[in-house]
């Protein structure tokens, strides 16, 4: 982070971080708003900055809820904080919430820019960069500094910081920030002022929070304003000044930046509570899928170069493949089919031998068909007889000799046979199919 | 910021398609190496039955041999053909009528010969038995026979003649 960018009313101030806070440019609001070039020109090579504005252009609003679920909190914030705030629409892009348990109702105290003048800075100087900002208020980065040191969770406290010609005060109700309020100080009679002002914004506080103010923390300028303070408010004061680290700004710088002068490097960049620009955030929380998604892509790039480098060099190369063997194969299965077909053809000499043997006296065949394929026979023939009974005695006898030779297969019978009346007997004609060679 | 975002993920995308690419191609490769080796481990099986089995892959090669008729042309093979027939009519009693070829088609190694004959019953089943036996590259398909006298007639022998064109030259 390069700058910081320290916003009033007035002027912007741009902050070098270096070594101790040091002003670096300065512009002026009505300046940037008609030409904010010369300012983009600086910052457009950054990619985070710090925005510094007044802690009285921050408001706060407590919604109560149940959730504790982002996407949905976000979602409702998003939704109603443009109806809440219409006169600053821009408001559900700038918010910060946090959990908090107010008179038993839980829910989110959300804080937001109130100041239009701030949205109308932004969108001139920064909203086409998309440079991730964050913004603070003194208040938030006190109250951060203080933290690490005091107990700040429960209780309504009260920060003073009395500084040059100014007294800073801040206040607090169960660690969250309420108002500050800055007072130009005599001094003289500084004391007496404070005391009157801090008696004006207790009663401010019992209001809003209808408790009272515990305890007040004090940066004194003088030794014994502890003291006269306490006994004054008739409340519990705790000097913190040399409890905690304060730098020694010069006094032109305190005059331009006030109580935040104060506070050095390490302060404002560990800040934990800060106001987001929402729409670079949410493109933001993607960058850790991305980069994850990168460094493991390429893990499994590796990997996998890897495994083809291993596959290349490791594994054996085959030796080439013999053509034509497989074939000479295929040609011995077909071969043998071959053999078995011819093993499988019918012996028609044999077959017309075995009928002939068949045939008793005065049974005649005149014709033999034999068909391959389904082996089939057809017989055609006459039986020498001179009445049906003889013919019946002489072609059962036939019909016998052929089933008898014909073990499997089926001779029909004389019912299935064709019979008809010829001059030498009785002509007839069947067929049959054989199951065997 | 914006573009560095684009690219951003243009980079996780390049970088995902390549791993994911890379995957596929090794997936390939380990897929093409598997059936490599398995085809190679069947083609050297196959190589060993074969040494092992050469004399009886021999004998059935030859054995099949026997079922085509190996001539030069299909002409000369029919010639041939009803040469050896007629010879075998003779020489068992019987007495050639007709023979006659079916077509001859390209890329078809047989032809179907219808021989029509007349003699004695005997002669004839004894000619089929030598037809059988002798010429293996004839298949008998059908037979007609018409008795004109008890044991005499005239014979029909449907057949497939199976050859096999050999090229001398070669």
């Amino acid at each position: 982070m390069k700058y910081i960018f320290f916003l009033t009313d007035k002027e912007l101030l741009l902050l070098d971080l270096k070594d101790q806070i040091k002003i670096t440019r300065q512009f002026l609001i009505d300046d940037l708003i008609s030409s904010p070039e010369t300012f983009k020109k600086e910052i457009i090579h950054e990619e985070k900055g710090l925005i510094v504005i007044p802690d009285y252009w921050i408001t706060s609003r407590f919604y109560p809820l149940e959730t504790k679920r982002k996407s949905i909190i976000e979602e409702f914030l998003k939704r109603r904080l443009p109806s809440d705030f219409p006169e600053i629409p821009e408001s559900k892009d700038f918010f910060e919430y946090i959990f908090l348990k107010q008179q038993e109702q839980r829910g989110i105290l959300v804080y937001l820019i109130s100041e239009s003048l701030f949205y109308s800075l932004y969108r001139n100087l920064f909203s086409d960069l998309l440079i991730e900002q964050r913004i603070t208020t003194p208040a938030f980065l006190w109250k951060s500094k203080l933290s690490r040191k005091f107990e700040m969770d429960k209780g309504t406290i009260l920060f003073m910081h009395i500084y040059y010609k100014n007294a800073y005060l801040c206040f607090f109700s169960d660690s969250c920030f309420l108002f500050s309020r800055l007072i130009d100080i005599d001094e003289e009679t500084y004391i007496n002022q404070i005391s009157y002002e801090a008696m004006q914004s207790f009663r401010l506080v019992s209001q809003r929070t209808k408790k009272e103010i515990e305890k007040i923390y004090i940066i004194p300028k003088n030794e014994n304003d502890k003291e006269k303070l306490a006994n004054m408010l008739n409340i519990e004061v705790e000097d913190i000044s040399d409890k905690i680290y304060l730098p020694n700004p010069e006094i032109s710088l305190v005059e331009k930046l006030g109580t935040f002068a104060f506070l050095d490097k390490s302060d404002i960049l560990n800040s934990a509570f800060y106001i987001p620009y929402r729409p670079i955030r949410r493109l933001k929380e993607w960058f850790f899928f991305q980069n994850t998604g990168i460094i493991v892509g390429v893990l499994v790039f590796m990997i996998m170069l890897m495994e083809t480098l291993f596959f290349n060099r490791i594994f054996p190369p085959l030796p080439k493949e013999k053509k034509g063997k497989f074939l000479y194969v295929q040609d011995y299965i077909s071969y043998l089919d071959e053999i078995i077909s011819y093993e499988k053809r019918p012996d028609f000499s044999l077959l017309l031998l075995k009928i002939l043997n068949c045939l008793p006296d005065h049974v005649h065949l005149t014709e033999i068909k034999i068909r391959s394929g389904p082996l089939n026979i057809e017989l055609i023939g006459y039986v020498d007889s001179r009445s049906i009974e003889e013919f019946q005695d002489r072609f059962s006898a036939f019909l016998k000799r052929l089933r008898k030779t014909f073990k499997n297969t089926k001779i029909p019978g004389l019912s299935e046979i064709d019979i008809k009346k010829k001059k030498e007997g009785f002509g007839f004609l069947f067929g049959f199919n054989i199951n065997e060679g | 910021m914006k573009d560095r975002y684009k690219k951003k993920w243009l980079i996780l995308a390049l970088v995902w398609s390549c791993a994911i690419g890379l995957f596929f191609f090794n997936l390939y490769k380990i897929n093409d190496y598997q059936k490599r080796k398995e085809s190679l481990i069947v083609k050297e099986e196959i190589e060993r039955f074969l040494k092992l089995h050469k004399g009886q892959l021999e004998d059935i090669s030859r054995e099949k041999e026997k079922f085509y008729d190996h001539i030069p042309n299909i002409k000369i093979g029919l010639l041939k053909i009803e040469e050896r027939l007629e010879r075998l009519l003779k020489k068992n009693g019987l007495t050639m009528e007709k023979i006659e070829y079916g077509g001859i088609y390209k890329g078809i190694s047989n032809v179907e010969i219808d021989l029509m004959c007349n003699g004695i019953i005997i002669g004839f089943i004894n000619m089929l038995s030598s037809i059988k036996k002798r010429f293996p590259y004839l298949e008998i398909e059908n037979i007609d026979i018409k008795f004109t006298k008890p044991m005499k007639g005239s014979f029909r022998i449907k057949m497939k003649y199976n050859f096999l064109i050999k090229d001398q030259n070669v």
